[in-house]
């Protein structure tokens, strides 16, 4: 009793107060829920270790999005969900998530372009194949826009410059890579004041920078025409400045960092471009396979309905137990609030996300836990109806109750289990209510409602069958209903025992199912615990 | 009442073909149902989600409720003519009207799009500041995974609970138990081609949790039977099993009730997704009483009357009665 009082305290610690300790799921609060499929650039799957970096790198940027209560998780051997429950700003997180940010700095020369600048992708791959390459090679480079040795890159439309969107396919390796990058910030353009990005580079990266300006000035120089060279993200040309080579000032190249000045990026878009530069390139493709966004409003609206339906529910089986167990009822009310109490805190100390799925798994547990009560009190009913006193029915209907009740539970999590490993994200939720549900169920059935029987049959008071729902009739009938059966029984089987329990086969054969029933000696042992021993302590007393 | 006591002295055993043939006929117009709703594959007759197929399904409240046929223009003028659009009255944001508008899978811009499209022509309801404007969004390849691991989660629980069944009783009982299980799973599946409902990934769960709750009931009336078996050693089988039925049937009664209660209020009450769940959980509840007491344990006796012992001992009771 005192450990159950113990348990219920540290859960309503747990509980109190519920706005602020349990966690809701972003069906209930609003929120945003991607599930990603990863490739590699060239629509491989990706490795291990490659997903492991992409979780890492997806981490820091929702950790720079603000969200609290983001969960990044890993779904079999490609798959990324990405779950942002609260999250204002649903598309800005949409925007900035899944890109791969893969930076490259390209030599803009015929060498390192093949192809380009050309007015469709149709075209540029034609040009490409008309170059030689293979048919295998162009197939992937129009899924996939990567192949090992090239990478198709567009220069979208500029609606300033009135410029028309351009194709490009460059032959890798580029100059640089997203790995000479150390940081990036967002700023404004000495030129013209336009919003830019502005890149910081690595101690390597600047080095290699550095060559390869100076290698463009120089060529410049030599060819009299001034040579640019192209950054490129995610196949998309961002800028392609130009080195001029009649300023004696480049003649060493560019040291210190770079410049991304797309013609005309609004300040947030390069706020949003220094932000993924700066978390870092994935080492993959994210394709969004399944995404859910549900609006704060719409969360609340299902989160109260659920309540309702759950108080309502719970309300009538208090009711119905009450009405028809009498006083048991009332323990078995007792119980069930004492497991709500229980499987909610348990709920926040772990802590479990609540989701309308998992509140409808724990409203049909309170059915499971009601069951359990249900199962033992008409065990006890019975016993008493055979004729036993209530103090010993209590114990033997405990006992045999809940045996029954244990391997039905064992099955029902068994199911849950499977559910919880096969199954998607949503009935998972409801899978691990089911779970801890059962489990909660079946403590409070072991701790309370033996403790409660225990104390219970300690007074005399208690020992009225009318208390347990049977009148003194049903008694009556009960021991004629089973003196009759066995004598139908023996009538049956043409042997001279009438009596059931006394019929030596029977008893001989189930000397262990039937401990409780049948041999007095054994009811103190069958059940055990605090409650059993007072009893039999008292039974001594008398003698 | 007088009714309520003849269930407590009935021969069930006695009349298994009936109980058979009635479950049969019930599985039967299901299948007929689901037959005639796929269009000859049984496997096309039910309604499914979004998430087993591919596509985007928005919910959205807009301020001044704008009729079906505005909705459906202005979302038909944003490029997508073949969208599905429902009025859902269950969206009380703040007072507006909801809808559900489901279309081709769309990409994060198009999603930008459409949402720009639909609050410029009727405002999107933004109570606090945040627009009532929720979406999923499903890949065919998420679909097929969807699909794929309930279908493994189901064919697994079976094969578990086959072996636990068989392990803790007999194989005989989990054959019973498995009969009673298939049983379920057909109506539930009959009743939702009858009715029409989505199949979602709600009611996925609500099937296995049917599954678990079925078993549950059927483990508690085995476990009274394989009490019984030894203790009326001298009785037929089928007496054996009614008496056991009789003895177990207040409970059997009041849990599934019970369970049966908050259930109902589901609902009631409940939010749309919520009702899914429910609805499945109510027939499957249901079926799962009935298939305890006239599938599992008739099934169960069937076998168990075939063994010598218990074949001697109808024979030999059914030349007493005569």
């Amino acid at each position: 009793m005192l450990c159950m009082a113990v348990l219920v305290a540290v859960a309503v610690y747990y509980i109190i107060p519920p706005s602020v300790k349990t966690r809701l799921g972003l069906d209930l609060q609003g929120g945003l829920e991607v599930v990603y499929t990863a490739r590699t650039a060239d629509g491989k799957a990706p490795s291990t270790a490659e997903l492991d970096q992409t979780l890492a790198i997806l981490d820091r940027r929702v950790n720079g999005l603000g969200v609290t209560e983001s969960t990044i998780q890993k779904q079999g051997t490609d798959q990324i969900s990405v779950s942002l429950p609260g999250i204002k700003d649903a598309q800005q997180a949409l925007d900035l998530i899944g890109k791969t940010a893969q930076l490259e700095f390209y030599k803009d020369d015929p060498q390192s372009r093949p192809v380009g600048p050309v007015a469709t992708k149709e075209d540029a791959l034609k040009e490409l194949k008309r170059q030689g390459a293979s048919q295998a090679e162009i197939d992937q480079l129009a899924a996939e826009s990567n192949t090992d040795e090239y990478a198709l890159v567009e220069q979208p439309a500029d609606p300033v410059t009135s410029q028309p969107e351009a194709w490009y396919v460059f032959r890798r390796p580029p100059a640089l890579t997203g790995e000479a990058i150390a940081g990036a910030r967002a700023g404004f353009s000495g030129q013209n004041n336009k919003p830019n990005v502005l890149i910081d580079f690595t101690p390597e990266g600047s080095k290699q920078f550095q060559d390869v300006t100076r290698e463009l000035y120089r060529t410049g120089l030599l060819k009299n025409t001034p040579q640019t060279f192209a950054i490129v993200l995610d196949n998309v040309m961002e800028s392609d400045p130009m080195i001029d080579y009649t300023d004696p000032g480049l003649r060493d190249g560019i040291s210190g960092g770079a410049e991304i000045s797309g013609g005309n990026m609004t300040i947030q878009e390069s706020k949003d471009l220094a932000f993924v530069l700066k978390t870092g390139a994935l080492p993959v493709k994210l394709e969004p396979t399944y995404q859910q966004q549900v609006s704060a409003t719409l969360g609340k609206d299902s989160l109260d309905q659920a309540l309702i339906a759950g108080m309502f529910g719970l309300a009538l089986v208090l009711v119905y137990m009450l009405v028809y167990y009498r006083f048991l009822g009332l323990v078995a009310d007792l119980a069930l609030i004492v497991y709500g109490i229980l499987l909610w805190g348990l709920f926040n100390a772990i802590p479990v996300t609540l989701t309308l799925p998992g509140i409808a798994g724990m409203i049909l547990t309170i059915g499971v836990a009601a069951d359990a009560n249900v199962v033992i009190f008409e065990r006890i009913k019975e016993e008493v109806s055979h004729g036993k006193t209530v103090r010993s029915a209590v114990n033997s209907g405990y006992a045999l109750g809940f045996k029954t009740i244990l391997d039905a539970n064992i099955l029902v999590m068994l199911t849950a289990l499977v559910l919880f490993f096969f199954a998607t994200a949503q009935p998972k939720g409801f899978a691990v209510t089911l779970i801890l549900g059962v489990l909660v169920s079946m403590l409070t059935a072991v701790l309370f409602t033996r403790a409660m029987l225990g104390v219970l049959a300690g007074f005399t008071f208690f020992n009225r069958p009318s208390l347990m729902g049977v009148s003194a009739g049903q008694i009556e009938v009960g021991v004629a209903a089973q003196a009759e059966s066995s004598l139908a029984a023996s009538r049956r089987r043409r042997a001279g025992s009438a009596d059931r329990a006394g019929s030596p086969v029977a008893a001989g054969a189930s000397a262990s199912t039937e401990a409780g029933t049948t041999s007095p000696s054994s009811r103190g042992t069958s059940t055990g615990g605090r409650g059993t021993t007072s009893t039999s302590r008292k039974r001594k007393k008398r003698r | 009442m007088k009714y309520f006591r003849r269930l407590y002295s009935f021969d069930y055993m006695g009349h298994k073909a009936w109980w058979f043939t009635l479950s049969g006929l019930i599985i039967a117009i299901g299948l007929t149902s689901l037959i005639i709703n796929g269009g000859g594959n049984p496997i096309n007759g039910l309604d499914y989600g979004l998430e087993f197929r591919e596509g985007s399904r928005v919910t959205v409240a807009f301020e001044s409720p704008p009729s079906l046929a505005d909705v459906r223009a202005a979302v038909s003028d944003a490029g997508y003519p073949s969208a599905q659009i429902q009025q859902t009255a269950d969206i009380a944001a703040g007072g507006a009207e909801g809808f559900q508008i489901q279309t081709p899978l769309l990409t994060v811009a198009e999603q930008a799009e459409l949402k720009a499209a639909l609050d410029e022509e009727f405002t999107i309801a933004s109570p606090a500041g945040v627009p009532t404007w929720g979406i999923e969004v499903v890949s065919a390849s998420f679909g097929r995974q969807v699909v794929e691991s309930s279908l493994k989660a189901v064919a697994i629980s079976l094969l578990l609970i086959l072996a636990y069944v068989s392990f803790r009783f007999q194989w005989k009982y989990a054959v019973g138990a498995l009969s009673a299980e298939f049983h379920d799973l057909l109506i539930v599946i009959g009743v939702y081609s009858l009715t029409g409902r989505e199949v979602t990934t709600a009611t996925i769960a609500a099937v296995l949790t049917i599954m678990g709750y079925s078993l549950y009931d059927t483990v508690i009336i085995f476990d009274r039977i394989r009490e019984n078996e030894p203790k009326l050693v001298r009785m037929p089988y089928g007496d054996m099993v009614n008496e056991s039925l009789w003895e177990t049937l207040t409970r059997s009664l009041n849990t599934s009730f019970m369970a049966l209660l908050p259930v109902v209020c589901l609902l009631f009450f409940g939010g749309e997704t919520l009702k899914d769940f429910a609805f499945a959980l109510l027939v499957g509840i249901i079926s799962g009483a009935y298939s305890t007491i006239f599938i599992a344990s008739p099934v169960l006796t069937l076998l168990k009357e075939r063994e010598p012992k218990y074949r001697k001992l109808k024979l030999a009771a059914r030349a007493d009665g005569s």
